[in-house]
């Protein structure tokens, strides 16, 4: 097992490759009772196209397979139920799909070693039917209709279809009603076999843990299984151009008051010599400085009434691009769009601004580190998004300075935007 | 861990002391008795005190503030708590350990000036914080509509709680918001400072000696206030039949609610034998809800049951599509039925049970989770957890049962979506 620090959060993480290619990294925490365990694929929505491990040719599943594989695995060949098994130890499990990853988990106190067998277990022991695949399609119906129903929802999935043109993010990752009818039985098998194999899996432990333990626990599971041999995996790949599809949509949907959501889509590819999540760091302050609740530029709009709270702002990333959306609700859409096209032209920040900025990072980092859950977040974060675990991500934040942050200005651009507005249908 | 409380006449200081953590939390809680007319004046304050200070007059410069001292992070919620009602102002802030010393000193000092010394000019709140806090009530208050969620449960509590604080909205009212005004908010801030039950919790690596003298010094208030009473909401009429209610919508999901009223619980009922209950019927993945209504007959994504505590109210919540109201309003009807009868196992029992142990074994990993338990220990004399634990050891089948017969359906509301 190696074991290395986690700079500047006291903790340290174990990490060991069993030789069946499974990762595990297990991070002990003082003084918390709890025990949080993951268990993740790195297969996703933006996988579903993919040359199956005994085939040859390139095929695309129906759209909304990785999270109907999700659903599915927790039927059982023995009809008996995985969350009554948990419960029994008074333990929660729990699974979500993401564009970049599945994962399943369980978080509790006590009865690890049987926690994780039946991670280990259910996850790596498949059983699908025609009966079990067509009732879960009325509940994924059912899914579906609710975020039809959550303008929140529609947002993101609206603004990532006038965002991209060919990427997978372009569509829903839950699928839509006729997509996921026509997922059969078959389909899951040959998906999963194809990505559920432990080289391409990583198991994360955090909390009341001995790491001696936890390993001599997972290695006894994995003994005991048979895996194909590990295989390289082609899936897709995509041109994504750096245009937007629609620069422009108008939605009309049942809202109180209109939103506008501004997709900013930047090629984050022509920034050389700079760590991935340094650049986002940056791009993250450039938009937090320019329109977050520190800036002049949001105080003024809400005395102009033309925004009624702070901006929402969040980001995805594909391996080229990085999108942002910014959100926000207002009676003004128009004015509020040009206004903050017209403040991101400017990116002029301050050594002051810098300044603050590395101190609250930090402090982030640190408020992060303190409870069972947020730390697993964050490893599995970095091993989704890059492959590994930034043990430096305190260091690389001390160390950003207005000389980097002044490179990846120039080299990056805000003209390829999509605007979104949802007008208040009456 | 170590807990200390200082009754200090005017308020209550609760220290936790323990190093378990690299943050330390504070929340400062002011009750009264709850008054519908006063709503919209309780949920304007909880937002104006972080919009600016005498010292800090824009939000811009708090939030700059904020960022200087490590991301300290605030947070204000004015909410009904059945009889009372409560303005909560939480902070979470870094150890001196992990930042500097002197640290705490200048963020006492700074959390005090946000509650003690609001931006008053002429005696009257500042005028562009008070407008931008009132775009943002009323934009909580339309806004409601928008997530189907949120808009049946709010309604589905107005109908059953019609004359009781249950039935009040927490986010307030929109016919009545102009009667607030910056100058009567500011007496109705005086009042509040002087004559709500003000209680303040504070966990982490702290000293209790230290931490007195600051507030002792920084908090000006001095008349004795008296103990309040309870905050749990007893019913007074119980339905022989239940009411049904049918509401069109544009939205594609329909959602059913079924609302049940709890029927005079003991004390060690509503603490102990409710929550297996409520986990049993419909509070997990192996519920007997989820169970029946979504895997068996998959008629949903979501369902469960909830307890409210404080108005002892058990509701149900399914989204549905239309066309499957009848059948699955007969199964959660007989599910709830089931319990009565003692159709479930004395394993379902031991599983609410390790559950529980389980959840109450976790609070402590989370220093909000510990304020909680002390809060609820004052607040509605809820047991602190080791006496909890052993108490769950004795709930039984039978009591699970018995109480199952004081819970009587009152309301079905169907907020019906398109047929698919």
């Amino acid at each position: 097992m190696k074991k290395k620090k986690l700079d500047g959060l006291d903790l340290t993480v174990f990490e060991e490759k069993l030789d069946n290619g499974l990762n595990v990294y297990i991070v002990p925490m003082e003084h918390v009772k709890g025990i949080y365990a993951t268990l993740s694929v790195d297969f996703g929505g933006d996988k579903e196209t993919f040359i199956p491990i005994d085939g040859k040719k390139m095929v695309k599943m129906p759209r909304g397979i990785a999270h109907f594989i999700e659903h599915q695995l927790f039927n059982q060949k023995d009809g008996s139920d995985i969350f009554a098994y948990y419960s029994e130890r008074g333990t929660s499990c729990n699974a979500n799909t993401r564009n970049n990853k599945t994962t399943y988990l369980f978080s509790g106190v006590n009865f690890l070693e049987d926690n994780i067998n039946k991670l280990l277990d259910f996850v790596f022991e498949p059983y699908f039917t025609d009966e079990s695949v067509s009732k879960e399609k009325g509940i994924i119906e059912e899914e579906i209709r609710m975020y039809d129903d959550d303008p929140y929802a529609q947002i993101l999935y609206h603004s990532y279809a006038n965002v991209f043109k060919e990427h997978p993010l372009k569509a829903p990752l839950i699928g839509t009603k006729e997509s996921i009818n026509k997922i059969s039985k078959e389909d899951l098998y040959t998906t999963y076999k194809t990505f559920y194999q432990p080289s391409n899996m990583y198991l994360i432990v955090t909390g009341n843990i001995d790491p001696k333990n936890v390993i001599e626990i997972v290695k006894e599971n994995q003994k005991n299984k048979k895996f194909s041999k590990p295989h390289k995996i082609v899936t897709a790949t995509y041109n994504e151009p750096d245009k937007v599809v629609k620069r422009k949509e108008v939605l009309s949907m049942k809202v109180s008051v209109p939103k506008v959501a501004i997709s900013f889509k930047i090629n984050i590819n022509k920034i050389k010599n700079i760590k991935k999540h340094e650049i986002l760091s940056y791009l993250t302050f450039i938009f937090d400085t320019k329109l977050g609740p520190t800036s002049l530029f949001l105080e003024n709009l809400k005395k102009d009434n033309v925004i009624i709270d702070n901006f929402y702002m969040s980001y995805i990333e594909t391996d080229m691009h990085v999108l942002y959306l910014i959100q926000a609700e207002t009676e003004k859409p128009q004015e509020l769009t040009d206004k903050v096209l017209k403040e991101m032209q400017d990116l002029n920040i301050t050594e002051q601004d810098l300044e603050r900025r590395r101190r609250v990072l930090l402090s982030y980092q640190i408020l992060a580190s303190e409870n069972i859950y947020q730390v697993n977040l964050k490893l599995m974060n970095n091993i989704s998004k890059y492959g590994c675990i930034l043990y430096d991500a305190f260091l690389d934040i001390k160390n950003m300075n207005m000389k980097q942050f002044k490179y990846v200005i120039k080299n990056i651009s805000l003209e390829n935007y999509s605007v979104l507005t949802v007008e208040a249908k009456k | 861990m170590k807990y200390v409380k200082h009754e200090m006449g005017s308020y209550n200081l609760h220290v936790i002391k323990t190093d378990h953590f690299k943050t330390v939390n504070m929340r400062i809680m002011f009750k009264r008795k709850t008054k519908k007319e006063e709503i919209n004046y309780r949920n304007f304050l909880s937002l104006i005190l972080l919009e600016s200070t005498k010292n800090y007059p824009t939000k811009r410069e708090i939030e700059i503030k904020c960022e200087q001292l490590y991301a300290l992070s605030c947070r204000n919620e004015a909410f009904i708590s059945g009889n009372y009602s409560i303005i909560s102002f939480d902070s979470t802030f870094l150890n001196e350990k992990y930042t500097e010393k002197g640290l705490f000193k200048n963020i006492f000092e700074f959390l005090f000036d946000i509650i003690l010394n609001p931006n008053i000019v002429d005696g009257k709140f500042d005028y562009n914080s008070f407008e931008n806090v009132k775009k943002s009530l009323i934009n909580n208050i339309e806004s409601i509509a928008d997530i189907p969620d949120y808009y049946s449960e709010d309604k589905i509590l107005e109908i059953v709680g019609k004359g009781t604080p249950i039935g009040l909205k927490n986010e307030g009212y929109l016919e009545s918001i102009d009667e607030v005004t910056e100058s009567n908010l500011y007496e109705y801030y005086k009042s509040v400072i002087k004559s709500d039950n003000i209680d303040i919790f504070i966990i982490g690596d702290i000293d209790d000696e230290y931490i007195k003298k600051i507030v002792s010094q920084t908090i000006p208030i001095n008349t004795l206030k008296k103990p309040t009473g309870s905050h749990y909401i007893e019913h007074e009429k119980i339905r022989k039949r239940a009411q049904v209610i049918h509401e069109q919508s544009e939205y594609k999901q329909s959602q059913l609610l079924l609302c049940y009223k709890l029927d005079k619980l003991t004390d060690f009922e509503k603490q102990y034998v409710m929550p297996f209950y409520n986990y049993i019927l419909g509070g997990a993945g192996d519920s007997k809800l989820f169970q029946t209504v979504r895997e068996k007959n998959s008629l949903c994504y979501g369902i469960g049951s909830r307890h409210i505590v404080i108005a002892n109210l058990l509701v149900i919540k399914a989204g549905i599509d239309a066309s499957n109201y009848k059948k699955a309003v007969s199964l959660i009807r007989k599910e709830v039925k089931n319990m009565e009868k003692g159709l479930f196992d004395e394993s379902d029992v031991e599983k609410a049970k390790s559950v529980l142990l389980n959840t109450y074994e976790e609070l402590e990993d989370s220093p909000a989770n510990v304020i909680s338990v002390y809060m609820l220990h004052e607040y509605l004399n809820k047991d602190l957890l080791d006496k909890r634990a052993k108490n769950v050891e004795k709930v039984t089948k039978q009591m699970i049962v018995d109480l199952a017969k004081k819970i009587h359906l009152d309301t079905i509301y169907f907020l019906e979506g398109k047929h698919s």
